[in-house]
C-alpha cells in the first residue's frame, strides 16, 4: 500500500515538472512542430491547411495561455497568404511580425517590397 | 609503510586529476557570447554530410523553436529560405565561405547559425538496432565574422526490444527502427546544444546565466584544449 502511495505521489510530481517546464516557455506553441513536419514532409493541400489552420490558432489562443507568439508565426502566415494571392492579407501579417519583432524589420520590407512588385507586373 | 603511504597518495592524486570535470561555464567556454551579445540569428539551410536527402528539410522544422525559446529573434525559415532561393542557394555549405558581415547588410542579422548534420541514420543488428542524429552547430558573428559559439552532440536512439525471447526481439526491433522518427530525436539533439548557448534578450536569464556549468568542453572546437 505504501508503495503505491510512493509511486502515485512520484509520477504526480512528475507530471507537475512536466507542466512546470512547460510553463517555462517563452511562447506559446500549440502544435506548430508537428504540423510543420508533416507540411515538409508531405506537401499536400491537406498537410497546408492544417498547418495554416494551427499558426491561426496560435495567435488566437497565445494571450489566453499568457505566452507571446513565437517569431515567424506571422511571417509564416505571410507566407502563405502570399502563396494563395492574398496580397492585402500578406502584407498585413508581414507588418504584425515587424510590429511585435523589430529585429525583423529588414527582412520583412524586402518580403513586402518583392510582394508589391509581384502585384504590379 | 611509507612507500605504501606514498604510493596511496599518488594514486590519490591520479584519481583526482582523473575526476576532473570536463563541465566549464558558458561564459568561459563562450565570452564572445556576452561581450557582443547578437539578437536575431538568420538559420541557413543545414550543411548535409549524413547519406539521407531529406535530412535538412525535415531537420529545418525543429531548430526555430530551441533558438527562440533561448531568447533569439529567429529570422522566419520560409522567408529566409525564399530569399536564399532566388539567389540560388539551397545547401548552407554555398554560405560558408561568403563573407558574413553580408547577412548583416542584407538581412540585418546579427548572427549566423550554421548547423552541419554529420549523421543521420538507422542501423540494424541481430538483436538490436539504433537511429542516430548528429549534429554540430556554428554561430558566426556578422560583424567580426568570428565564430561566436561552437558545439557537437550525437544522440543515439536505442530500438532494441528486449522481451527476452530472440525471435521476438528481432522483429520487434526492426519494427520500431523502421518506425522511429530521426525528428524526436532531432529534438533530443537540439535541446542538448542549444542549452549551452547563452541565452538571448528576450530570455529573463539573458545576460545572468555566465556562471552556468553547462558546457562540456570536450564538445566544442572553442574549449578543446
Amino acid at each position: 500500500m505504501k508503495a503505491i502511495k510512493i509511486i502515485t505521489s512520484s509520477v504526480f510530481a512528475l507530471i507537475l515538472t512536466a507542466c512546470a517546464a512547460n510553463n517555462n516557455s517563452i511562447y506559446y506553441w500549440g502544435s506548430y512542430s508537428v504540423t510543420a513536419y508533416k507540411l515538409k514532409s508531405e506537401p499536400t493541400a491537406e498537410t497546408r491547411a492544417k498547418h495554416k489552420a494551427e499558426l491561426q490558432n496560435i495567435i488566437a489562443q497565445a494571450d489566453a495561455k499568457n505566452k507571446r507568439i513565437p517569431p515567424g508565426i506571422y511571417a509564416e502566415l505571410a507566407m502563405l497568404e502570399a502563396e494563395d494571392n492574398n496580397v492585402s492579407a500578406a502584407l498585413q501579417y508581414f507588418e504584425q511580425e515587424k510590429q511585435l519583432f523589430p529585429e525583423s524589420s529588414k527582412i520583412i520590407e524586402l518580403m513586402q517590397s518583392s510582394l508589391r512588385k509581384e502585384v504590379k507586373q | 609503510m611509507k612507500q605504501l603511504l606514498k604510493l596511496l597518495l599518488a594514486s590519490q592524486i591520479v584519481l583526482l586529476v582523473g575526476c576532473v570535470s570536463p563541465m566549464v561555464t558558458k561564459q568561459e567556454a563562450f565570452p564572445k557570447m556576452y561581450s557582443e551579445p547578437p539578437l536575431s540569428i538568420l538559420v541557413v539551410p543545414a550543411i548535409n554530410h549524413s547519406t539521407a536527402a531529406d535530412a535538412p528539410d525535415l531537420y529545418s522544422t525543429t531548430i526555430a523553436h530551441p533558438i527562440a525559446e533561448a531568447g533569439y529573434y529567429v529570422m522566419p525559415l520560409p522567408l529566409t529560405n525564399f530569399l536564399l532561393n532566388q539567389e540560388g542557394i539551397t545547401d548552407g555549405a554555398q554560405l560558408r565561405e561568403v563573407d558574413a558581415t553580408k547577412f548583416k547588410q542584407l538581412f540585418d542579422a546579427d548572427a549566423v547559425l550554421f548547423v552541419t548534420i554529420n549523421q543521420w541514420d538507422t542501423n540494424y543488428y541481430v538483436t538490436g538496432g539504433n537511429v542516430t542524429v548528429g549534429a554540430e552547430f556554428d554561430l558566426v558573428s556578422t560583424k567580426t565574422s568570428e565564430v561566436l559559439w561552437n558545439y557537437h552532440s550525437v544522440i543515439v536512439h536505442n530500438t532494441s526490444g528486449n522481451s527476452g525471447n530472440l525471435i521476438a526481439d528481432i522483429i520487434s526491433t526492426a519494427i520500431t527502427t523502421a518506425l522511429t522518427d530521426y525528428v524526436p530525436i532531432a529534438r533530443i539533439v537540439n535541446a542538448t546544444v542549444v542549452g549551452t548557448m547563452p541565452v538571448g534578450k528576450y530570455h529573463k536569464a539573458h545576460g545572468k546565466d555566465g556562471a552556468m556549468q553547462s558546457v562540456n568542453k570536450h564538445q566544442s572546437s572553442q574549449t578543446k584544449g
